[in-house]
């Protein structure tokens, strides 16, 4: 039984935090993609599929990911291996935070030239 | 015969699934159908006929492959139960928003060309009249 008790904390704990990472990147990249195009409407359109995409990969993840490496023997295991778990999701999605940042300062040119018209 | 948790585990991973396809390539199309417009120069009938026709194909795919992956292994525990529906649901998820972000590049590459398109008969014509 306490695994459920344990799926439930870890999915009410990080499903927020994706949540929240989401919803700013949706307002603020909302200014990158309107460089991109001039059309509002189709920017707004391109900004709520990937954000519909975003919550699918990444909460999809999460629910994948549920049961590995949980352990339940003693309560002190049980607090280390379930801070592992939402630290190393907290971490992934960092990690691709930080790649977006570099792809967007460092490919710009290159990303206008592909999807610009 | 044991009664295993199987059929309950059928129960609640189609309606899931089934309605999570439904939601998102509802959601997807009603956001392409700008798109569309754009790249068929505002003509309405194809624009629309496109889009649905691509909103076959997602829904087409995605409930086969949703199909597809049904078969669990033997569920003997509640909390086995819980741990293949999470393997299924999310797995399916993972792969349905790739399928989205994939779609999404189709459209945005659909545009470049038809812009690119337009651009080149513009200056055709332009010679033309000279």
């Amino acid at each position: 039984m306490i695994n459920i008790v344990s799926f439930v904390i870890y999915f009410f704990i990080t499903v927020p935090i994706i949540v929240f990472v989401g919803w700013k990147c949706f307002t603020i990249g909302r200014i990158y993609l309107l460089d991109l195009f001039t059309d509002i409407q189709i920017c707004d359109s391109v900004n709520r599929i990937l954000l519909i995409g975003y919550y699918l990969m990444n909460i999809g993840y999460v629910t994948f990911s549920l049961a590995e490496g949980l352990k339940t023997e003693t309560s002190e295991l049980f607090i280390v291996s379930i801070l592992t778990k939402i630290a190393t999701t907290i971490l992934l999605i960092a990690v691709m935070h930080y790649i977006n940042i570099f792809l967007l300062t460092y490919f710009r040119k290159q990303i206008i030239l592909t999807f610009k018209s | 015969m044991t009664a295993t948790y199987n059929l309950t585990a059928y129960a609640i991973y189609l309606p899931i699934v089934l309605t999570l396809t439904v939601i998102v390539s509802e959601l997807l199309f009603r956001n392409a159908k700008v798109f569309m417009m754009d790249i068929f120069h505002q003509k309405s009938d194809i624009a629309l006929a496109t889009n649905s026709l691509f909103k076959i194909g997602f829904y087409l795919l995605n409930f086969g492959f949703a199909l597809l992956i049904i078969e669990f292994n033997q569920l003997i525990t509640g909390e086995s139960l819980v741990v293949g529906l999470s393997k299924k649901v999310g797995g399916f998820s993972i792969y349905l928003g790739l399928m989205l972000l994939f779609n999404l590049l189709l459209f945005m590459k659909g545009r470049k060309k038809s812009h690119e398109k337009e651009l080149n008969n513009n200056l055709s014509d332009e010679r033309s009249n000279i």
